[in-house]
């Protein structure tokens, strides 16, 4: 049994000690994920917090064979899903899985820091895929389960986002 | 890429903020315990204080009724509110059942697993506000927030239509 499962089983035996070790572990990666998406960084906190607390409460029903990461950033990011449908700042993507045969998903692709900006132009679902899978490792599958999306709308998203940052790249090499 | 490649240190929580993080969790998660280990002490006592209440409940029902049908038409508007809402997410949880027969199979269950998650955390919410209510214990801005719950699931519960994730 890893580490993690030893916290988590003996989280769910109430034991604080244990989920402050789960808290330390995850904080740093859920909160950087999450300030990409909100400047206001007590708004973060608030998200991050009731994640962790809705983990706690419901660590009952997490599954063995789950990963304790990608649960808890799903939490997070319904936390942000639903404060931002009542505050009405945005509305929600709703991507539709559609057939996607036509995008070259093995195009390759280097990271530059100047991308940063023509990332920031694109909308939120576009920008979660790229840094769960590109930055925070994550697979197709697991990002599909965090922001229920098809597996294969993930892949695709991913691509389209990787040849539109690679297409401003050469254009302003262009320049 | 590395992470350490992307995110910049105003990116990242301070040691100061993560403190004050958990000091919030764990000040929220001892009360829950608590509360839950109360009420496991006591459960004994609970179940005697139920069963009185019931019988007091079956005494003063007739009383209450007939009160309830008179006070009905001067309701304050928060009480009809809450009221309305209940009842209009009643008529479209009538449909949602189905959903869970006809969309599970798809490429769609992942978003439907979602939804059927941030419903049953609005449930939770919903029903802890209910019991303040009912307990008489609902404070202004508790009202309001329970209106906004109400608010979100119906949210929700529209789009799941709108969207064509409930066959209609």
């Amino acid at each position: 049994m890893s580490d993690e499962s030893q916290y988590i089983e003996k989280a769910k035996q109430g034991n604080h000690a244990a989920f402050r070790r789960l808290y330390d572990a995850h904080i740093t990666p859920l909160y950087r994920f999450m300030r990409q998406f909100e400047g206001n960084s007590d708004q973060v906190e608030e998200w991050v917090q009731r994640a962790f607390i809705k983990a706690y409460i419901n660590i009952g029903q997490f599954e063995k064979s789950a990963k304790f990461s990608t649960w808890l950033f799903r939490l997070a990011l319904n936390e942000m899903k639903m404060d931002r449908r009542t505050m009405a700042i945005i509305p929600l993507e709703t991507v539709y899985d559609e057939d996607y045969s036509s995008v070259n998903t093995n195009e390759e692709f280097e990271w530059n820091d100047l991308m940063k900006a023509w990332l920031a132009e694109l909308s939120e679902t576009k920008r979660m895929v790229f840094l769960l899978y590109e930055v925070e490792g994550y697979s197709h599958a697991e990002i599909a389960r965090m922001l229920g999306l098809g597996e294969s709308t993930s892949r695709t998203i991913l691509a389209r986002t990787k040849q539109f940052l690679q297409t401003q790249w050469q254009k302003s090499r262009e320049i | 890429m590395k992470p350490d490649e992307f995110y910049r240190n105003s990116d990242l929580p301070t040691p100061k903020a993560q403190e004050r993080m958990w000091n919030t969790i764990e000040n929220e998660i001892s009360e829950k315990q608590n509360g839950k280990s109360i009420f496991f002490l006591h459960k004994r006592s609970f179940i005697y204080g139920a069963a009185a209440s019931i019988i007091l409940m079956l005494a003063t029902y007739g009383m209450y009724s007939g009160i309830e049908r008179s006070l009905a038409n001067s309701r304050p508007d928060d009480i009809k509110f809450d009221v309305a809402y209940r009842s209009a997410i009643k008529e479209l949880e009538k449909v949602v059942p189905a959903v869970e027969k006809t969309v599970v199979n798809t490429q769609n269950a992942d978003i439907l697993e979602t939804r059927k998650e941030q419903i049953a955390m609005l449930d939770t919410e919903i029903s802890v506000l209910q019991r303040d209510s009912k307990r008489g214990d609902l404070s202004g801005l508790k009202q309001a927030k329970l209106r906004q719950l109400y608010r979100q699931k119906l949210s929700i519960l529209q789009e799941m239509i709108e969207n064509g994730e409930i066959p209609l």
